[in-house]
């Protein structure tokens, strides 16, 4: 039997930070669901829909500004996480933050870590500003 | 413009056709420019040709008619062209769109404001505007010092060269920028982490979204939906009806009112 591999590579860090940053979705999602109130279903259903399209017609549409607010904290959080790489993805499987962190304090070379800090920052700005532009497009205010 | 005396104020509406006549006001000089707002149930609706007996009397056409039940909503134009809504009994006989009628109004009802929008006597705006930024200068600072100042700090080391084995030296250079978006293992790592952090999010929203509805499928939709997937037999859906009062009425004699309604939150939107 061949033993699975999940350290250094792709699979452990996902797994990783899968697993450190579902509370932060889950939380967001609560919020947002709990708010949605129960008529609009209950109505939905009056009004002969199934449980199904109740549910991708009213309730999933109505959670729009609470999974777009939790995917743009996921997505924060993972591009610029730093620990759980350089711990399961080791020195092999490099992303952004822990380039980040060689450059500085490895290699020392700090105008290129700056230059790659910026451009992380800029992709960061850049991804909120599009998704707070998206959430007015659609009235839902995240 | 007003004009105003002992017994009545007259005031005479922009395009000098037509004047309403109102009670008499204090604190009101002639010809100062004043608003006149008379509320829609106050304004009666006259047969054509029947005599009129208040000051206010005006020919007009409905334009718009709805019955509402407890009261006939209409639209009505005057002679100038301007349309008043009214409110009328809903006992009154309707009125079809387009027919002529006559509208009356007691000077009593007839409400007349200085037309600056404040009642004499209200002093000056209370409100001072322009000054809530104040309210955000904490967090600014914050963020000026926690963030701004930082990243701000790298802008200038970003373009300076690295020269390995001495350090960074003067000069001025966009280097890392190009090697950072031309160079494959730079491009590979920066793909890397956009599809990474894609892919935790979708993860986390697909494992994370049946969690967060949990709370809010009730145990009877999670039973059906084992039960029937297909439908509900009407004998399942008065069950269900019949069971969903139940845990309401128990919610309320828990006493969490927001339970009944809202969905536990309590806050409807």
């Amino acid at each position: 039997m061949v033993p699975v591999k999940l350290l250094f590579n792709f699979a452990g860090v996902f797994i990783g930070l899968t697993h450190i940053f579902l509370p932060f979705m889950v939380l967001v999602l609560i919020g947002a669901i709990q708010n949605i109130p129960r008529d609009v279903e209950d109505a939905a259903r009056v009004l002969g829909a199934s449980w199904g399209s109740a549910f991708f017609r009213v309730t999933l549409p109505l959670s729009a500004p609470g999974i777009l607010s939790g995917s743009i904290l996921v997505f924060v959080l993972t591009i610029s996480a730093l620990v759980t790489p350089r711990l399961l993805g080791g020195p092999t499987y490099q992303v952004m933050s822990t380039l980040i962190y060689d450059e500085f304090l490895q290699r020392l070379n700090w105008p290129a870590g700056s230059a790659q800090s910026l451009l992380l920052t800029v992709m960061v700005l850049t991804l909120v500003y599009l998704s707070s532009r998206l959430a007015r497009r659609t009235g839902t205010g995240a | 413009m007003a004009e105003t005396g002992a017994t009545a104020t007259v005031v005479t509406l922009d395009g000098g056709g037509l004047s309403v006549v109102g009670g008499p006001r204090s604190g009101l000089v002639r010809g100062q420019p004043v608003s006149v707002a008379i509320r829609q149930e106050s304004i009666r609706l006259e047969r054509p040709g029947a005599e009129a007996a208040d000051p206010n009397h005006f020919a007009a056409t409905i334009v718009f008619h709805a019955f509402a039940g407890q009261a006939h909503h209409y639209v009505a134009q005057l002679a100038d062209g301007r349309e008043l809504e009214i409110a009328a009994p809903g006992t009154t006989p309707p009125l079809a769109r387009g027919s002529r009628t006559h509208l009356a109004w007691s000077p009593d009802d007839v409400i007349v404001l200085p037309a600056d929008g404040c009642p004499p006597g209200a002093g000056e705006d209370t409100v001072r505007h322009g000054h809530g930024w104040w309210l955000l200068a904490p967090a600014l600072l914050l963020l000026f010092i926690a963030f701004i100042l930082p990243v701000g700090t790298m802008v200038p080391t970003s373009f300076r060269p690295y020269v390995p084995l001495v350090g960074i030296t003067g000069g001025f250079t966009a280097r890392h920028y190009i090697k950072l978006v031309t160079d494959s293992y730079y491009l590979e790592i920066i793909g890397r982490t956009l599809g990474l952090g894609l892919i935790v999010t979708g993860s986390t929203l697909v494992i994370g979204y049946p969690v967060a509805f949990l709370p809010r499928a009730d145990p009877l939709t999670l039973a059906k939906l084992a039960d029937d997937p297909g439908g509900l037999s009407p004998h399942a859906e008065s069950r269900g009806a019949h069971l969903r009062l139940d845990r309401l009425a128990r919610a309320e004699r828990a006493g969490e009112p927001g339970a009944a309604g809202a969905g536990g939150g309590g806050w409807c939107r």
